[in-house]
């Protein structure tokens, strides 16, 4: 402390030294109102001229006075600042070092309106140029489609006459110009009545100074002004889009396009595939592109329970078509290998959003088509035999889906939101499979089946839902509630033929069983939802979270099934079936939360009772009727916790109960022997499936080092899980029944680490992951539990040495080990690895080279399975066009022709017709330009 | 109303000048909001079309912000995240972050919480150079001055609108030197807005809320700016953003 005085008592002197060396000088002055009345107080501050940096500061004495000591030569701007008045600025300079007298400062106040309107109502910023002030227009709101004119009504200071003559500060305005230009000659009017209010960012007011005065710099009381309109920074908007168009051998084509224009309040999309090569290419860009605001929602959940975090984006993606998904989940629908696809996609997307209201519009079409042939085999073990299942079969599905989505958001006040939407779909399908299917048992055939069947499915959808969000007065107390209706309807024309022929010794014929129906098949479903959610604060720390769902589900069915006996129509009294069902569900829970710096703890329980009453009977004849009627309840318990244990880090543990009811179906004592080889019968007895869930998470990054570490485990206990009994006669035709049965589990964990070897140049990813899988079932009586041990660790490295070149390696494995109860001999250890390379190098005349391998490996030593599958996919491609708007590419896919189609889980291999190898040569055309990079965009 | 303008001013402007420049005291409230779409199309990997996707997907996101407290009182400020009011769905952890200002000693002593560590900044207060510029607008109910510096570390101009109707050189995010209280910061025209929601002039005794425990690693400024600056660049090499970690 006491070197610091001294060093700095030592410096002074120094300075004081230096500075009286060169002549230092003061500055003294006074300030006063226009009435010359001293202001007290007033902020004097002393700037360098040449920057305007500020070098002292001081406040004006009792007299108004102010005095700055001992300034070395040089020019200086002296300020003086007042609330009320307007800064003023005047220069202090003295070169030689003699004393300057500023004499007496007069500032004059802010004008009132300036003060009141400008400042106070539009909160906009005023600035001081010389003679000009200056602020910003648009804080003015003008109905849209003002002119500059109306705009300047409602200006302060500014009138404007009848005639459309202009009058600032009671002076004329006898000029106009835009951005300093003059504009359409000398008449202002012409100016004001013509331009649009909404291109104008600030209007300044100066003296007009005729040619004269801008040449001499003398300046007298101007009589008139000029008005200067400055226009505002280009809008927010602008447009973007690209197409890309492939053809290839093999009758390969591909055409993929998007097109997108928006401004600060719309957006308007639209999008379009169509290929016969399974690639849709729709990335997560597209996704964006397409979606726009509208691709997150935001706690969109509004079935409530204890979660209640709005604090995340839910996104519901990856497959599905089925009538009920949604756009967000059919947009990537990639086909996967096998088969030969052809797929058409497009929609188009409008979104408005003032942040009050929002509004999204979205309709999308998706059409995929698929041709298969394939084999497939599958091997099963019983106590005491072992089945095989060879089958050949030829598919060919198509369905086309139209789906639109229409939501409104209304912010009604600071406390209200409402939001009211509208789904609508239409799905259409058609599946014709021939399938060939040889069963043996120990080795000998059992029976040999024909199937040919024809589906045509035709489904509707209406959806519509109403959501109120209210908060209350009382900070953190808030509400929600919201109704839905959703209807579908679905009808399947069905016709089936097949013959099974039964054999036994594995060659003589002991039965035929010939099966020719036409089955139509009518459901459709109502479901009507209320859900409501109520938080009460209890303390900074605390709260109380409540909720209830009440779901009130009908469906009701109608199946026609006719047996064509030499093209006569005879009614199955059998399998038809009218039922009529309902599910009615009323859960009600409550969850004490706690939440306070990082950490979040919630503790519930809710009460759940399912209400099931079904109607059967069968049709014509029939003696088939009967009633299910059960009633269940449940208590569920919730614990979460999760924190932040330390810098970087997450730490998460959750425990949940889930109960799920039986369906109506799986409850109805009736033989359903639809498929002669595998006839199932309900169970009156099943009681809902419970099953506890324990998770945990923890992960942490070091920022620094570039580190990441995350470990997980989660652990499924099942009470009364769904089950199947089976029972497998001789002929290997399985009885199955839905049953509970209890000690099934599922044991999961992750652990990963990510780290650069070389940072920005070699970064690797190493994880692993694994589950232990307990499933009990019953086969013939007997129980058997399945345990299946999966592991699958992944190696991954980037290496991009350069901008010029990107390397990407990847190694994956999956090791199956499965064990059984009975029939231990039958265990089984599967792997399947794959090795993926990928290298992009940029190379002469801006020549890109893309090669990409993706190596397969399936063995499983108890089928004798080993298979090695290399797909080499290669791409060459230039940049072209002015700007770089063009990309023309040269592709080979499937290099090896190797790729088969072949897959094998389990106990279960597939192989299906595939395109193999072919070229592609495509072009693309973006008007934003082609963005070519050897470095993979996005990549961690 | 221009005279009871004028007649308010005229009774702060005599109460501060009896009382000295030293006994002003209060707590001001500050809400930061960041626009990172702003900050990362000036990334040099991002082009226009990310731009563009960026701002359709997230252009209408409104951020709540983060608020933050000033407490000043004698010469001393302390700037903070503000406490919660009442417990909300969830509560994220904020990063450490508490700046402590002495202007009488000209000390300043810091714990911020970045990329891993909690570092503790103990030393003498740097001057700050701004230029003062010709334009006024009202923050938080008063009149305020526009001035501007350079932050050369993130490569930002930072403007001030500071009012001398609080005659005390403070201000958020640790800046201050000017003629009076800073109640708004701009981080390159708009990439970081803080400014002034609440002041309170009357509070009484404010206690200036001192951490019990000074938990940190010992650093230099400079030293602790060397790191950041390392951990930018590699960032940016790497075609990411550093601000998701890095405060901006």
């Amino acid at each position: 402390m006491s070197r610091t005085t001294t060093l700095t008592f030592l410096l002074c002197c120094l300075s004081a030294l230096v500075f009286s060396q060169s002549n230092n000088f003061n500055i003294k002055g006074s300030v006063t109102d226009t009435l010359n009345d001293p202001l007290i107080y007033a902020t004097i501050l002393l700037l360098e001229k040449q920057d305007s940096t500020m070098l002292e500061f001081s406040r004006t004495e009792l007299d108004g006075s102010f005095l700055f000591k001992n300034i070395s030569p040089g020019e200086y701007l002296v300020k003086t600042t007042y609330i009320g008045y307007i800064p003023t600025t005047i220069d202090a300079t003295s070169l030689d070092g003699e004393n300057l007298d500023l004499g007496q400062i007069k500032m004059n106040e802010l004008a009132e309106e300036l003060m009141t309107v400008v400042i106070k109502a539009a909160k906009a910023p005023i600035k001081m140029r010389g003679d000009t002030i200056e602020y910003d227009a648009s804080t003015f709101q003008v109905p849209e489609g003002s002119t500059v004119e109306d705009l300047l009504k409602r200006l302060p200071g500014i009138e404007v006459e009848a005639d459309g003559s202009i009058l600032a500060d009671g002076k004329n305005v006898n000029k106009v110009t835009v951005d300093g230009k003059s504009f359409f000659g000398s008449d202002p009017k012409a100016a004001t009545k013509n331009l649009p209010a909404e291109g104008i960012g600030k209007v300044q007011v100066f003296d007009t100074k005729s040619e004269q005065e801008e040449i001499t710099g003398a300046t007298t009381e101007s009589q008139d002004k000029t008005m200067n309109l400055e226009l505002k920074e280009e809008f927010k908007k602008g447009a973007f889009g690209k197409v890309i168009a492939g053809i290839g051998d093999k009758d390969r084509k591909e055409l993929k396009g998007n097109f997108n224009k928006f401004n600060k309040t719309i957006q308007f999309s639209m999008v379009g595939v169509g290929n016969n090569t399974g690639r849709n290419g729709l990335s997560w860009d597209d996704y964006q592109d397409f979606m726009g605001s509208q691709s997150f929602n935001f706690d969109n959940s509004t079935d409530y329970g204890f979660g209640g975090g709005s604090f995340y984006r839910t996104m519901r993606l990856g497959g599905g078509g089925g009538l009920e998904s949604d756009i967000r989940s059919v947009f990537f629908n990639d086909n996967p290998n096998g088969g030969f696809p052809e797929n058409y996609n497009g929609g188009l997307n409008f979104n408005f959003d003032d942040t009050k209201n929002k509004l999204s519009a979205v309709y999308y079409y998706n059409q995929a088509g698929l041709d298969q042939n394939g084999l497939s085999e599958r091997e099963r073990f019983y106590e005491g035999f072992v089945s095989n299942e060879q089958a050949s079969n030829q598919r060919d599905n198509l369905s086309k889906a139209h789906r639109a989505e229409l939501e409104f958001n209304k912010e009604i006040d600071s406390l209200h939101t409402v939001r009211f939407s509208f789904n609508g779909a239409q799905v259409n399908e058609n599946k014709t499979t021939k399938e060939n299917t040889r069963l043996k048992k120990d080795g000998l055939l059992t029976s040999v089946a024909n199937t040919a069947n024809d589906i045509d499915t035709e489904g509707y959808l209406a959806n519509a839902l109403i959501l109120l969000r209210k908060k209350f007065k009382k900070e953190g107390r808030k509400m929600g509630l919201n109704a839905s209706v959703l209807y579908t309807e679905l009808e399947d024309d069905w016709t089936q033929n097949s013959k099974t022929t039964f054999l036994s010794k594995g060659a003589l014929v002991d039965s035929t069983a010939l099966i020719n129906q036409l089955n139509n098949n009518l459901r459709d479903k109502t479901q009507f939802k209320a859900n409501g959610l109520y938080v009460e604060p209890l303390s900074k720390r605390l709260f109380i979270q409540s909720f209830y769902n009440y779901s009130n589900r009908k469906e009701n069915g109608n199946r026609e099934v006719n047996d064509d006996l030499q093209n006569e129509l005879f009614l199955n009294e059998d399998l038809s079936r009218v039922y009529e069902n309902s599910i009615i569900l009323n859960r009600f829970g409550s969850a004490l939360r706690y939440s306070y710096n990082g950490m979040n703890v919630s503790v519930g329980l809710a009460y759940q009772h399912f209400d099931l009453d079904g109607l059967y009977s069968g049709l014509g004849a029939s003696q088939i009727n009967g009633t299910v009627e059960k009633e269940f309840i449940n208590w569920i318990p919730h614990f979460s916790l999760n924190f932040k244990p330390m810098s970087n880090a997450y730490f998460n543990l959750n425990f949940s109960r889930n109960a799920n009811e039986p369906s109506i179906q799986d409850l109805q004592p009736i033989v359903n022997n639809l498929n002669p080889q595998y006839i199932i019968e309900g169970n009156p007895s099943l009681t809902p499936e419970i099953s506890n869930d324990f998770s945990l998470f923890f992960n942490k990054s070091y920022p620094l080092s570039g580190v990441r570490l995350s470990l997980g485990g989660g652990l499924n206990i099942y009470d009364n899980q769904f089950s199947t009994s089976e029972e497998v006669d001789e002929f290997l035709v399985t009885n199955a029944q839905p049953i509970n049965v209890d000690g099934g589990r599922t044991l999961r964990f992750n652990a990963g680490i990510n780290f650069p070897i070389i940072k920005n140049k070699i970064t690797t990813r190493i994880r692993i992951s694994g589950d232990q899988n307990i499933r009990p079932s019953l086969v013939n009586e007997v129980e058997n539990n399945t345990t299946t041990w999966t592991y699958r660790p992944y190696v991954r490295f980037n290496i991009t040495p350069s901008e010029n070149i990107g390397v990407y390696l990847t190694a994956r494995y999956s090791f199956m080990d499965t064990e059984y109860d009975i029939n231990t001999s039958q265990n089984q250890k599967i792997l399947n690895q794959t090795y993926a390379v990928e290298v992009t190098a940029k190379t002469f005349l801006g020549i890109f080279l893309n090669a990409n391998l993706d190596y397969k490996r399936f063995s499983n030593d108890r089928f004798n399975v080993d298979r090695d599958i290399p797909v080499l996919d290669l791409s060459v491609y230039k940049q072209v066009l002015k700007g770089k708007r063009g990309e023309i590419r040269m592709s080979l896919y499937d290099s090896f022709n190797e790729n088969l189609g072949f897959s094998s889980m389990d106990s279960f291999q597939t192989q299906n017709e595939a395109i193999g190898r072919y070229y592609m040569l495509s072009f693309t055309y973006n008007i934003r330009g082609v963005k070519s990079s050897a470095h993979k965009k996005g990549w961690w | 109303m221009q005279m009871k303008n004028i007649f308010y001013c005229f009774l702060i402007s005599i109460l501060a000048f009896n009382l000295e420049a030293q006994t002003v005291e209060g707590i001001i409230t500050y809400n930061r909001k960041t626009d990172y779409i702003s900050i990362m199309s000036k990334l040099p990997h991002i082009s226009q079309e990310d731009v563009d996707r960026m701002s359709l997907t997230w252009g209408n996101f409104n951020s709540e912000g983060s608020d933050y407290d000033l407490f000043f009182k004698g010469n001393k400020t302390l700037y903070q995240r503000a406490e919660a009011k009442v417990a909300s769905d969830y509560s994220w952890k904020p990063n450490k972050f508490i700046l402590m200002r002495d202007y009488a000693s000209n000390e300043q002593e810091d714990l911020i919480e970045t990329l891993g560590k909690v570092y503790h900044i103990k030393e003498e207060l740097p001057k700050t150079k701004w230029k003062i510029l010709n334009e006024i607008k009202e923050v938080a109910g008063f009149l305020c001055m526009k001035a501007e510096t350079r932050n050369e570390l993130k490569g930002q101009t930072i403007h001030a609108w500071f009012t001398d109707a609080i005659a005390f050189s403070g201000g958020p995010e640790g800046y201050g030197g000017l003629p009076g209280m800073i109640l708004e910061i701009d981080i390159n025209n708009g990439d970081a807005i803080i400014f002034a929601s609440e002041v309170k002039l009357e509070e009484p005794e404010v206690k200036l809320p001192y951490p019990k425990k000074l938990k940190g690693k010992k650093i230099e400024q400079s030293a602790l700016d060397a790191i950041v600056k390392k951990y930018i660049d590699e960032t940016i090499e790497g075609k990411k953003n550093p601000y998701w970690r890095v405060r901006y």
